[in-house]
């Protein structure tokens, strides 16, 4: 019985902590960010959403920009949509694939993670990315941030 | 034992991948994509009645069109059918560079045994940061779905509202214009189009006039605009198109297109849908004004769902009127239907979802019209798997 309640206990404790860390990457502030020399400044949270769901390619007085997506984390890009455009990634793949097979537009170009994220955007100064907060380096300009 | 690896290759592929297209491939300077889409839908009518029996045009008793374009029709003797709209789709696209590309469409349903259609072979030229010229086969954007209408993944049912979705002609061959903007705070894309699209041997008639009869198609001279404007969770979208509208019943005996000269036809539409939060809310209506056929349609459509996580339950009303006047038809005579349907969307993956739909398809049409159809109402219910990759 002693056993048993330790298992219970241990078992309790684990969750717990899955459930806090969970909380705790749920919570964590996701940034998009460009290059230091890019001729962007900041953007809102509509701007943001529009060009990652290829409403706009384009602002007036920059001219292009490029979006990126991240492939190595998941959960990142998942809570990073759902946040700005309020769609779980179910219907982010649905809105790119109406986008796709009708000819109007393609989805971001993907990086593997964080160091081919900074590598691009430093030698192309229209891209833009998204990462945690605490990943983004000083000769990075955080355009945007998602509390 | 058959050899599965292909099959579990595509599967990882859809099951892991998350861009589109998920194939890349750089050959001699031009870069190759490739992506496709799958839907293997069985439906079965479970309850319905006729008109009259006897009058069946080919069809083993009570059945429901879901897609009229293709004819895709659920017939209640055929118990569970794969057929009518089960389809697999490859999109390949090759990119000479930043400005230029040619892409590439092919479907086999089964609602055609099998057979390959091209729905798609266009060139993408772009004119612009925002702008681009596209020449070549197309869908015609009649309305919200109509460019994805084979993409089950890119809406919430079994199939498509056929009260809308319904009409002989839905490619064109020609060229679009397409430019976005951004209106205060409103993204904006503006589609101008036009071109002609003839349909031999069309399935739509069939429908009507029998299984084993042929009729062409031609709609002639088509121009139209759509505007597109979006923000944060809502879609609207604003379409006219106008067109000649003529047919060729070959198994009467016409070798000529009929009426001619040709009536020209003028369609409006509007579409509204939100996704706010977990609600779901999908609308559209439209009218079309062939007079000069003694002709008009108005169709609508409401469906309002709630999000679960991963599931979407949504109760869908759609309505089809006609009206026909002298001195081309009778009196008392007109086509109409309202559907209803409870649908059930389940988000497998991201980019794997299984539906189930339930639908009752009640005939409104006037007493003249029941003569021309066999069909008096029935019960569907249909289970699908869409996926894209």
């Amino acid at each position: 019985m002693f056993v048993l309640s330790q298992i219970r206990y241990r078992c309790h404790s684990g969750m717990a902590l899955v459930f806090f860390c969970l909380n705790m990457a749920a919570h964590a502030e996701i940034v998009v960010i460009a290059h230091e020399s890019s001729p962007l400044d900041s953007l809102n949270k509509s701007q943001v959403a529009d060009i990652y769901l290829g409403r706009t390619t384009h602002l007036p007085g920059i001219g292009p920009v490029i979006p990126l997506d991240t492939s190595n984390d998941p959960n990142l890009r998942d809570d990073f949509y759902r946040r700005v455009t309020g769609k779980n990634s179910a219907q982010i793949k649905a809105h790119w694939a109406r986008m796709y097979f009708t000819g109007r537009g393609s989805q971001p170009k993907e990086v593997e993670g964080p160091r081919e994220l900074k590598s691009l955007i430093t030698t192309h100064k229209n891209m833009i990315g998204y990462m945690p907060k605490i990943e983004a380096d000083s000769d990075l300009k955080v355009l945007y941030a998602q509390p | 034992m058959p050899n599965l690896k292909p099959l579990v290759t595509l599967l990882h592929l859809s099951l892991t991948g998350w861009a589109i297209p998920a194939q890349a491939l750089e050959m001699g300077g031009l870069e190759f994509t490739g992506s496709g889409f799958l839907t293997l839908a069985a439906g079965k009518i479970i309850s319905g009645s006729n008109h009259d029996p006897g009058h069946g045009k080919g069809y083993d008793g009570p059945s429901i069109t879901v897609d009229y374009a293709n004819n895709s029709t659920y017939e209640q003797g055929n118990g569970w059918d794969l057929a009518p709209n089960s389809k697999l789709g490859l999109q390949g696209t090759a990119r000479l560079n930043e400005r230029f590309a040619l892409t590439g469409q092919a479907v086999a349903r089964g609602a055609h045994k099998g057979k390959i259609n091209l729905e798609w072979l266009y060139a993408d030229i772009k004119l612009g940061d925002e702008t681009a010229l596209q020449v070549g086969r197309k869908r015609l954007p009649l309305f919200y779905y109509s460019e994805t209408q084979d993409v089950g993944l890119t809406y919430p049912w079994a199939h498509l509202p056929q009260g809308l979705y319904g009409w002989e002609i839905v490619n064109y061959n020609g060229a679009n214009l397409m430019w976005r903007d951004q209106w205060h705070n409103w993204s904006a894309q503006i589609n101008l189009f036009t071109g002609s699209e003839t349909r031999e041997d069309n399935p739509f008639w069939e429908y009507y006039n029998g299984k084993n009869t042929r009729t062409d198609s031609r709609w002639p001279g088509i121009y139209g605009m759509e505007l597109s404007l979006s923000k944060d969770w809502l879609d609207s979208r604003l379409v006219y198109i106008t067109s000649g509208i003529q047919n060729k019943a070959v198994s009467n005996g016409a070798t000529t297109f009929q009426p001619s000269p040709t009536p020209r036809q003028h369609l409006y539409g509007l579409a509204v849908n939100a996704d706010h939060e977990n609600w779901v809310w999908r609308s559209e209506l439209y009218y079309i004004d062939r007079r000069e056929a003694d002709e008009e349609d108005t169709g609508y459509m409401f469906g309002l769902g709630y999000r679960w996580g991963a599931w979407l339950p949504m109760l869908t009303y759609t309505r089809y009127n006609q009206y026909l006047r002298a001195p081309t038809y009778a009196p008392n005579n007109a086509e109409r239907y309202a559907n209803l349907a409870l649908s059930l969307r389940w988000d497998l993956t991201h980019d794997q979802a299984l539906k189930l739909q339930i639908e009752r398809w009640l005939d409104h049409s006037l007493p003249g019209y029941r003569s021309s159809t066999p069909f008096a109402g029935a019960n569907l219910v249909t289970l699908s798997y869409d996926t894209v990759f």
